[in-house]
């Protein structure tokens, strides 16, 4: 559970006749990360694909292309299972006729569409002479004038100052201008400027209107057409989709198992399949093969080659799986750090939101994406973050009760002196409650900011304790690399308790934890410094020199400023309560006003107001958590860049 | 606490200037960063990183008004 799954190689020879069961028992099994052969020399060659499988893959991009015609997304999507689906019928003749059916329908809906859209345009041309009036022999034939026919998109309102001889007849931003030849040059330029179109007139002879109501005609000839050929295609869709679609998945599926052989070694007569398998599947493997003829199966010792990664975790922290594949997958050797995340997330998380209300809606939002929503979107993923919203509720409702005392922005019992006035649940309730509140978010921020940063040296502690397990396989001089960070961290968390020691939580770290520091300090200035932090400090550099070099003493600011960035807990949560509070204050105030009019309104305004609050506070928070996991705590012992474990017959994930 | 006016002003043009800084350079490298994972999407963690480097500008700056708010 701290470490990927254990992997074993395998090998599996066999004769060629045994190929076809071989692939497909192994496809059932959905265990075999196959490695793929890819040095073909003068013994072995790559093998080839299975019978029928160059015709499979054809009629496989055939159905592929009629789904997309007819737009069949969703229901591959949803269809999941395709038990209508089986080999017996004749599919290569069904496919193919289904295709010369649908293609002929398409093209002609193309066609139609093509011819429909330059018809229109014609309309348009057509329409726009028709209103001018006249009959085409009125634009051309003359010897002294010349004809300017088009769009403009402002009236030629200063025409005159070119000319006053011209004639013009207009319809709409149409417009067909006569001049006398010698001003052609002239108004052609006065035209250009003036944003003019030229429009041709599309024949020499007749009459527009006659033309127009020809066309009109055809279009809607055209568009009855269309709809017939829609309306067959949908008969189509309606009939075949699910064939298709069913289809389309089984074929996958056989083409896959059909070209499997590709990246396997093969000879003259037999085949060598190489792959990994979770050391406690191979009695699995030995059984699913163990009845096909001639097979050799037997686990392989090497030691160059990484295996491919598979994490292994209890069911609880399985979604956060994710989370540490997305940052990059883990090597195959280091710790894997998915158990520790499933802890620190919804703890962070709990204490950002901080409110019993709020915990109970976040657990209803995330049951919600849970059971409705995940089927419906096709977003990788978000089951798991509905299972990690979930868990990050339960975890604000803890921190909502325990230790801020809030429901709904509105505390349990009030602070002693509060600037803030927001009444508390004792008092409307008329009973005491039993739980009382330990911090303030608002009250006791300075509080809140070092708890933070208590937060920060046990979460970076835990990541450099990891990392010198980390580098203990690799060599000793990395791993006490590490161990002096975790000094240096240490002696950095001690000065920050001095210095902060006035306040309450610094005071109860330093009284319950540390309570040798105060004895040992100096002051610098007004600040109070702790001997022991710099002895821990200059041992700790002494211990991380020889494997980082000197420049590394710089990044001792680096992790001050790493562990001062978790202040951003405390920052978010006071943020967004002080938010709720404030929206809290107004629904107050229209509640008590009584006037029923304005209580009406001011809900609706109030109801917008808290589910905005609510999903920005948890957008935020969830964010900022997987951010300080990611950045401040993987970086001080992740290697990840290891490989993926993907079994054949399961679909390849990313990555 | 009691805060000189001083103190106050040096304060808020500490956290204005470390802002403007810190969002400026987040910007150029956010932008850089998801040109590549763009293109390859195992780098993700790496641009990460990089993407948060310039946030070490605003902390200290940060811990700058801190201190000069409470000593």
């Amino acid at each position: 559970m701290c470490n990927p799954k254990e992997m074993t190689r395998i090998i599996i020879i066999g004769p060629k006749q045994s190929l076809g069961s071989t692939v497909g028992n192994l496809h059932d099994l959905k265990l075999l990360h196959i490695i793929d052969f890819t040095e073909p020399n003068k013994d072995f060659k790559r093998g080839q694909p299975l019978e029928g499988a160059s015709e499979m893959s054809d009629s496989l991009v055939k159905l592929r292309s009629m789904s997309n015609m007819l737009a069949l997304k969703n229901e591959l999507r949803k269809t999941q299972a395709d038990t209508g689906w089986s080999k017996e019928r004749r599919l290569r003749e069904e496919i193919l006729t289904l295709e010369l059916y649908m293609n002929e329908n398409i093209f002609a809906k193309k066609e139609i569409e093509e011819t429909l859209r330059t018809t229109r345009t014609k309309i348009e041309t057509y329409r726009s002479f028709a209103g001018l009036g006249y009959p085409f022999e009125y634009y051309f034939g003359y010897q002294t004038l010349a004809v300017f026919t088009g769009r403009v998109k402002h009236g030629l309102f200063d025409i005159e100052k070119i000319s006053s001889d011209y004639e013009v007849i207009s319809y709409e931003s149409m417009v067909a201008l006569f001049v006398p030849l010698k001003n052609r040059e002239k108004i052609g330029q006065y035209l250009a400027e003036r944003g003019f179109s030229p429009l041709e007139p599309p024949e020499k002879k007749g009459d527009p209107q006659e033309k127009l109501a020809e066309l009109e005609a055809e279009t809607m000839r055209l568009e009855s057409k269309l709809e017939e050929i829609k309306e067959r295609l949908d008969v189509l869709r309606k009939k075949y989709a699910l064939f298709i679609v069913q289809t389309e998945k089984g074929l996958a599926r056989e083409v896959e198992k059909a070209e499997a052989p590709l990246m396997f070694a093969s000879t003259e007569h037999s085949f060598i399949i190489d792959g990994w398998i979770p050391k406690e599947y191979y009695p699995a493997l030995n059984r699913s093969l163990g009845n096909i003829e001639g097979l050799y199966v037997s686990e392989v010792e090497t030691e160059s080659a990484e295996p491919p990664v598979l994490l292994d975790n209890p069911t609880p922290s399985k979604p956060f799986e994710m989370l540490v594949y997305e940052y990059s997958t883990p090597s195959y050797t280091e710790i894997d750090p998915t158990l520790v995340l499933s802890f620190i997330f919804p703890l962070f998380f709990g204490f950002i939101i901080g409110d019993a209300g709020f915990g109970i809606l976040i657990i209803g939002l995330g049951y919600y994406i849970y059971k409705k929503l995940w089927a419906s979107l096709d977003m990788p993923g978000l089951r798991e973050l509905s299972k990690i919203l979930m868990l990050g509720g339960v975890f604000s409702i803890l921190f909502g009760l325990f230790l801020f005392g809030e429901f709904f922005a509105i505390p349990f019992h009030s602070a002693a002196q509060s600037k803030i006035n927001v009444g508390n649940w004792s008092s409307y309730l008329g009973i005491s409650i039993p739980l009382y509140p330990v911090i303030h978010k608002i009250e006791d921020l300075p509080d809140m900011l070092i708890l933070s940063i208590v937060a920060a040296g046990i979460h970076l502690g835990i990541g450099y304790v990891i990392g010198i397990r980390n580098e203990m396989r690799h060599g000793k001089k990395h791993a006490l690399a590490k161990l002096g960070w975790l000094i240096v961290l240490l002696g950095l968390f001690l000065e920050i308790m001095l210095v902060v020691s006035g306040t309450r939580v610094g005071a109860f770290m330093v009284n319950t934890f540390f309570p040798y520091i105060t004895s040992y300090t100096t002051h610098v200035g007004r600040i109070p410094v702790s001997i022991i932090s710099v002895i821990m400090i200059f041992v700790g550099t002494v211990l991380f020199l020889p494997a980082e070099g000197p420049m590394a003493i710089l990044e001792i600011i680096g992790l001050t400023s790493n562990v001062l960035s978790y202040t951003r807990l405390a920052g978010i949560a006071v943020a967004k309560a002080a938010i709720a509070i404030g929206v809290t204050m107004i629904l107050l105030l229209v509640l008590r006003s009584g006037n029923v009019l304005l209580i009406i309104l001011g809900g609706f305004l109030i109801f917008t107001l808290y589910a905005m609050v609510f999903l920005l506070g948890v957008i935020a928070a969830a964010i900022q958590t997987l951010r300080l996991n990611w950045v401040e705590f993987f970086r001080k012992f992740y290697q990840g860049n290891g490989s993926l474990f993907q079994p054949f017959g399961l679909p390849r994930k990313r990555g | 606490m009691a805060i000189e006016s001083s103190v106050a002003i040096a304060v808020a043009i500490i956290m204005v200037g470390t802002g403007i800084a810190t969002a400026w350079a987040q910007k150029v490298i956010g932008g850089a960063a998801a040109g590549v994972m763009a293109e390859k999407p195992e780098l993700f963690g790496k641009g990460l990183t990089m993407m948060v480097l310039p946030e070490t500008i605003i902390i200290l700056g940060f811990v700058m008004a801190l201190l000069l708010m409470f000593l």
